[in-house]
């Protein structure tokens, strides 16, 4: 099952948050940007995930235009958003973008953790 | 008309002739002054008839004014004297109402030279002396206006000699009015184009010709008689005269040079301005593109270390392992704290500092700066002492405030030479304020003021790192709280920075 979606152009953050969540038992996806996680939200083979970690600025499709999208899905508009941005008015940006929180890049590993944790539950001690 | 002398035939076919002229006042005087003879003119200008006039004295004639000084009987002494004298001035009608005359008095005399008596010829000359007077006024004006104008004035005629060179004239080109009249105007106003140094065209002649209103380039330099260039910005138009032929030319030209250096002035504010901008926008994206490889780094130390206490490595590695971990982690934290340090400035600069305001504890704050930075005192051998009175909440931003403590305080760890650093913390019932003093190399008056600009270091970058940034940052975020900083200093005594901030804010 997939617990959380990652949504970040930047691989080496994608990467390393797939790979530390993968060593917490947290099973974790990755999505280029907004249009590949669509993609993969509407593959019905796969779960719907518990967590959407979503990157504001990216290529293609970006933070803000993934989430008008998925709210106005019914499919997807429940899945609950938490921003990971770079941006100096961290808050603003998740208050723009109606999310349930958000993780100020450089997080650390113990927030990160704690935040996925309040909507996943990890699947076997790691 | 009755002479009291003896006249020639021919004599008195004159006198027939002068009584009909109307233009002038003719009568004779006698050797006293008084009026023997009236003519028409005489009649028309003074107003009085024959009858009336004959046998008074001539000094009715005259103002109170020339009666009190004696100007009649000087006339008359003078006439006597000389032969004859001309006089302008006032005179005084019958009916008491005033004339500019003009009169000539010849003194008559008999065979033997004795003065028999006067012949006086008067003119009106009011109209013409009104005409003159308007003249001269209107030329007074046009000086007055010409010599008290702002701008460079100079006047040729049609041959392009200079007429006329008002004050700021005479001192851009270094020439007097005097001196410069009846020069050709290439002598006095010499005009270069500034980029090629090649005389300029001198616009007079071609507005004779032309009669046209004439600019000069752009770039020319006035050259002064001592050789002073100034840059000037000038026009000049014909002068034409009543037939609307072209008598002359007008220059009228002024120094441009404090233009110029205003105009450089703010081009350089303007460019200063812009590069300031700039930076701040690099600031912030630089910020921003550190922050990915940081998070990076941030994790993945992380989750090594997670790593090795899950699967630990040989015993005698593990504490090695752990310390260098544990320093990886805070010099990671070292380049964050930069990263948003340089953020800050951008944020401050543009005004964009945004506060998440709550209730807080200053003392709470301080305490908790105090254990951060614990490490960094112990490697300084530095002892911190943190003192507290009373009530200090407020309504600030506690990470902000925190922040600016931080910055206080490490400055005094890192300035303070290993001595005690003392913070105190106190309030009142409208503002709470924290003191940070340090026994350390201190600050000379000169670098007082420059240290809470950004980029600015009152200690020498040789010796001591940073960027330059804490206390712009410190200022920036007390004064967004609408409080104050300042410091107070000697070198080589320490440094006493002080906080004030409002309890209220919102």
């Amino acid at each position: 099952m997939t617990c959380v979606m990652v949504i970040e152009d930047d691989p080496d953050i994608r990467e390393t948050v797939l790979e530390l969540l993968a060593d917490h038992a947290l099973p974790a996806v990755g999505a280029t940007d907004g249009a590949d996680a669509l993609d993969l939200l509407h593959d019905p083979s796969r779960e719907k995930p518990n967590l959407i970690l979503l990157d504001i600025m990216m290529p293609v499709m970006n933070g803000f235009e993934f989430r008008a999208a998925q709210r106005g899905d019914p499919e997807l508009a429940h899945i609950p958003v938490v921003v990971l941005t770079a941006h100096a008015t961290a808050a603003q940006a998740a208050s723009d973008l109606a999310a349930d929180g958000f993780l100020k890049k450089p997080f650390d590993l113990d927030t990160l953790l704690a935040t996925v944790r309040r909507y996943c539950v990890a699947q076997s001690p790691p | 008309v009755a002479v009291p002398w003896t006249l020639g035939e021919a004599r008195r076919e004159s006198l027939a002739l002068i009584d009909s002229v109307r233009e002038y006042a003719i009568f004779l005087l006698d050797r006293q002054g008084r009026v023997l003879t009236w003519n028409d003119g005489a009649r028309q200008i003074k107003g009085y008839d024959a009858a009336e006039i004959v046998g008074q004295p001539f000094t009715r004639f005259y103002t109170p004014e020339d009666l009190d000084a004696g100007k009649p009987e000087r006339l008359l002494a003078t006439a006597v004297r000389d032969g004859r004298v001309e006089d302008e001035g006032w005179r005084v009608r019958k009916d008491g109402t005033r004339f500019w005359a003009d009169a000539v008095i010849t003194a008559i005399r008999d065979d033997a030279g004795g003065i028999i008596g006067f012949l006086k010829v008067t003119r009106d000359l009011t109209e013409r002396k009104a005409a003159e007077d308007a003249l001269r006024r209107s030329e007074q004006s046009l000086s007055a206006t010409l010599y008290s104008i702002g701008d460079g004035v100079i006047a040729t005629d049609a041959a392009g000699r200079v007429s006329r060179l008002n004050p700021v004239a005479e001192q851009l080109t270094g020439w007097t009015e005097a001196e410069a009249r009846g020069r050709p105007i290439d002598d006095v106003f010499q005009i270069i184009n500034e980029h090629t140094r090649e005389p300029a065209v001198n616009p007079v002649a071609r507005i004779v010709a032309e009669g046209v209103v004439f600019g000069l380039a752009n770039h020319t330099l006035l050259i002064a008689r001592d050789g002073t260039e100034r840059p000037i910005a000038d026009s000049g138009s014909p002068i034409r005269g009543g037939n609307g032929d072209v008598d002359g030319a007008v220059m009228v030209f002024r120094d441009i040079s404090a233009e110029r250096r205003v105009d450089a002035e703010q081009q350089r504010a303007r460019r200063a301005e812009a590069a300031v901008r700039e930076r701040d926008a690099f600031l912030s994206v630089a910020a921003h593109e550190l922050r990915t490889p940081l998070t990076v780094l941030k994790l993945k130390l992380e989750g090594l270390e997670q790593l090795l206490a899950v699967r630990p490595l040989r015993p005698e590695l593990a504490d090695k392992a752990g310390a260098r971990f544990h320093d990886a982690l805070r010099q990671t934290s070292r380049l964050a704290d930069l990263v948003e340090r340089l953020l800050d400035v951008a944020r401050i600069a543009g005004g964009g500092l945004e506060l998440e305001i709550a209730d807080v504890d200053l003392h709470a704050i301080a305490e908790g700066v105090v254990a951060d930075l614990a490490d960094a005192a112990k490697r300084a051998r530095s002892d911190i002492r943190l003192t507290a009175g009373g009530d200090c909440r407020g309504r600030w931003d506690r990470a902000r405030i925190a922040q600016v403590l931080a910055i206080l305080v490490g400055n005094a760890i890192k300035y303070g030479h290993g001595k005690p650093v003392e913070i105190t913390v106190s309030s009142d019932d409208k503002t709470a304020q924290a003191t940070v003093v340090d026994r350390g190399i201190g600050i000379a008056e000169a670098d007082l003021r420059r240290i809470f600009a950004p980029f600015e270091r009152a200690a020498p970058s040789t010796s001591y790192g940073g960027l330059g940034l804490g206390l712009f940052v410190a200022r920036g975020i007390v004064e967004a709280h609408g409080g104050t900083i300042a410091v107070a200093s000697e070198p080589g005594q320490g440094a006493r920075f002080e906080i004030k901030l409002p309890r209220g804010v919102r």
